[in-house]
């Protein structure tokens, strides 16, 4: 009776020892690797407010887009994934075909922050920013881009100022909540949100990373180190791989009452949707979107899934309404080749077709 | 002393008497010790029946009989009678040796009774009869109506105790077979046996230690008993939910496995068999995570895992009000502290953005003007 890899024996030891020696290897380059670091386009500090912070990127053209574009990040992880590297960065992208961008660092609540809440970030902080750039460039309105969490607040910002965005993009943004396809969206389900905050304060990045990775278990905590090691001999790539990884694991914790609202009104109960969500007292009318809007989603997204994002489309009244999707994952989005060459052309190209003074 | 040379007094009589009685304590030779002797066989030789049950009783009278024999030689003093009247008052020891030994048979006959209410009761009233008795032996007259009252209240607080005790444990003594053999089957790869025990794990507890750990508590360190007990419900709580997180794990790794084999059996009769190691660990992440990923999905993952963060949660709670117990007894600012405090900055700065903007919407209004 043959054997089960009776023949492929030989080539599986030959395999394994050559594994063997990438794990030598890889310590060797990382023994010679020193830290690595993100988001190196040059920056300047505009305005602060708390723990927020709004920089302005330096332009490289003269040509710029005349309508300056105010990028919200996500509370969850930090900005930085979108200018990751030398090569992967949608920043240095869109810099390149000539927008004039702000972007937001919400900054890493302490526990002096824990009563920072989702309308603080979005009627306030969101809101002075918009101010500050409408103010200095002597502009009634500016662009605005969302990234995941990030395109939410937007969305909900918009709507509660419609008077000062001309133009909306979103990315990977979600604004229905009531999916199957989303483990966040099931997970959230179950979980005591009130119990979470009032026990734990601010919600620990930590906690939320380990989140992240529990919905691809074997591919996020073990087969990329696999990847890496048989790339040992690539300081490059290794190098490359170690500012993902920094961007992964640098998750500032959540203030406490934001992350209460977002999960209760939106996950749980799909609020923003419904037509129900209340801030700072106003209720959200979507249907106050009236401007172009250009709604950017990943097509193997498992964190915001299409779904979630297209819903856009039918609870706003922007007769401008574009869609592109790309078929990548969440984070592919900003690193991938194929977003590189055309997630940014794509959005510098709209955004100057819908800019002029 | 009289003419005679004999004493007269009773501290003189009695010198003599010891004289007498060791002389007969001595003759009496191992009579005096045979009880004792015989108790000390049965540890001896293992077999013999247990005397200890009336040893003082046997020794006692032979201690009597001994001083009978010694007082009947002496001569003046008290007077045989009298002294015999006097030592035989010694007969109170023996009464309550005779009730306690009384008790003490009954014992194992409790012990098996300890989970039923009506079969200790009717020991206790047992008990409560022959206490009476001792009494009436020895006043020499009935038990006050009253003193009855005392007595039986005090057995049936006695009663109500083990009553109590058997409530506490004997859910868990009737439960521990059933516990055990669910145990073995899922030892043996059968889950749901994991599920059912937790179950009846959660039943019993809710009615045994559960209701002790939730239950007020009284006087001066009221809060703090209360805040402790809660803490240790809660710790309990997270520990019998943490299995039923991970037999999912479990579950799922073994079918995924099963899976595995499968698909690597199916390339094999394609004569599609791998050729390289990465290939297999492909296959075997890949049917790992697809499996996982229809696992996360499920509603009864969600609840498990639901149910166990909310009770590890609820046990940090628990130690963080014990933590701010203790920080308040030391005099430091607790976690309590800190979010007032935090509180306080919060809305601080909320007011001064609100007067900053009134100072500039003030500011454009005049500028117009000036």
């Amino acid at each position: 009776m043959e054997l089960p890899f009776e023949k492929q024996t030989a080539a599986f030891f030959k395999e394994f020892e050559k594994y063997n020696r990438n794990q030598l290897q890889i310590t060797r380059t990382l023994l010679n690797t020193k830290n690595v670091e993100l988001a190196r386009s040059p920056k300047d500090l505009v305005f602060e407010e708390d723990t927020v912070k709004l920089f302005r990127l330096r332009p490289k053209r003269e040509d710029l887009c005349p309508v300056p574009l105010l990028i919200s990040y996500a509370l969850v992880n930090r900005e930085t994934m979108m200018d990751l590297e030398e090569g992967r960065s949608l920043i240095n992208n869109l810099l390149a075909l000539g927008l004039d961008i702000y972007i937001i660092t919400w900054g890493y609540p302490g526990r002096m922050d824990r009563f920072i809440t989702l309308d603080d970030y979005i009627d306030i902080y969101l809101d002075d920013c918009v101010d500050f750039v409408r103010s200095r460039m002597g502009l009634e309105k500016i662009n605005l881009l969302g990234v995941c969490q990030g395109g939410t607040f937007a969305g909900i910002y918009t709507a509660l100022h419609p008077d000062k965005i001309r133009n909306l993009v979103t990315m990977v943004a979600p604004f229905d909540f009531d999916t199957e396809d989303g483990l966040l969206n099931v997970w959230s389900r179950h979980m005591d949100v009130d119990l979470m905050v009032d026990t734990l304060g601010n919600i620990p990045g930590d906690f939320m990373n380990l989140g992240f990775l529990m919905m691809k278990p074997f591919q996020l905590m073990m087969d990329k180190y696999i990847g890496l090691v048989e790339s040992a001999d690539d300081p490059e790539i290794v190098r490359s791989f170690l500012r993902m990884e920094k961007w992964i694991f640098d998750s500032p914790d959540q203030a406490g009452e934001t992350f209460r609202k977002f999960l209760n009104e939106l996950y749980k109960k799909n609020s923003l949707i419904k037509g129900e969500l209340e801030i700072n007292g106003r209720r959200v009318d979507m249907k106050r979107i009236d401007m172009p809007v250009f709604n950017v989603f990943a097509e193997q997204d498992h964190l915001v899934p299409p779904a979630c994002s297209r819903a856009l489309k039918g609870i706003i009244a922007s007769t401008d309404y574009t869609e592109k999707s790309f078929p990548v994952g969440h984070i592919g989005m900003y690193v991938s080749s194929r977003s590189q060459r055309e997630l940014a052309p794509a959005v510098a190209g709209w955004l100057r077709e819908r800019s002029d003074v | 002393m009289d003419g005679q040379g004999k004493p007269t007094d009773v501290f003189s009589q009695w010198m003599e008497f010891q004289k007498s009685f060791y002389d007969q304590w001595l003759s009496a030779g191992s009579g005096i010790f045979k009880p004792w002797a015989d108790a000390m066989k049965t540890w001896q030789e293992g077999h013999a029946a247990y005397p200890g049950f009336d040893l003082f009783s046997k020794w006692s009278t032979m201690v009597q009989d001994t001083i009978k024999k010694a007082a009947g030689t002496a001569e003046g003093g008290v007077g045989p009678e009298v002294l015999f009247r006097i030592l035989r008052s010694s007969n109170v020891f023996v009464l309550f040796n005779q009730f306690w030994l009384e008790i003490l048979k009954d014992l194992p006959g409790l012990y098996q009774a300890k989970w039923d209410d009506a079969a200790s009761r009717k020991i206790y009233e047992r008990w409560a009869g022959l206490y009476k008795n001792v009494f009436e032996q020895m006043i020499g007259s009935p038990v006050s109506k009253t003193a009855e009252e005392i007595m039986a209240a005090w057995l049936n607080t006695l009663q109500m105790g083990q009553s109590s005790l058997a409530l506490m444990w004997g859910p868990w003594a009737q439960a521990m077979p059933e516990l055990q053999k669910q145990m073995e089957t899922f030892m043996k790869g059968d889950l749901s046996a994991l599920q059912e025990g937790r179950s009846l794990w959660q039943e019993v507890y809710d009615e045994t230690l559960g209701k002790v750990f939730r239950m007020p508590a009284l006087g001066l360190s009221k809060e703090h008993t209360e805040r402790l007990r809660r803490t240790f419900d809660a710790y309990l709580q997270f520990w019998n939910a943490v299995p039923g997180f991970y037999q999912f794990f479990y579950k799922t790794g073994t079918n995924a496995l099963q899976e595995f084999f499968d698909r690597l059996k199916g390339l094999k009769e394609e004569e599609m068999t791998p050729e390289r190691l990465r290939e297999v660990y492909k296959i075997w992440w890949t049917t790992n995570e697809n499996a996982l990923f229809d696992l996360f999905k499920k509603p009864e993952f969600g609840n498990a895992m639901g149910e166990m963060l909310n009770y590890g949660l609820t046990l940090k709670k628990r130690l963080d009000e014990l933590t701010t117990d203790w920080c308040n007894a030391l005099s430091i600012p607790s976690r309590e502290d800190f979010d007032e405090l935090a509180k306080a900055v919060h809305e601080l700065r909320r007011k001064v953005r609100r007067q900053q903007k009134l100072i500039e919407a003030l500011q454009r209004k005049t500028e117009p003007s000036a």
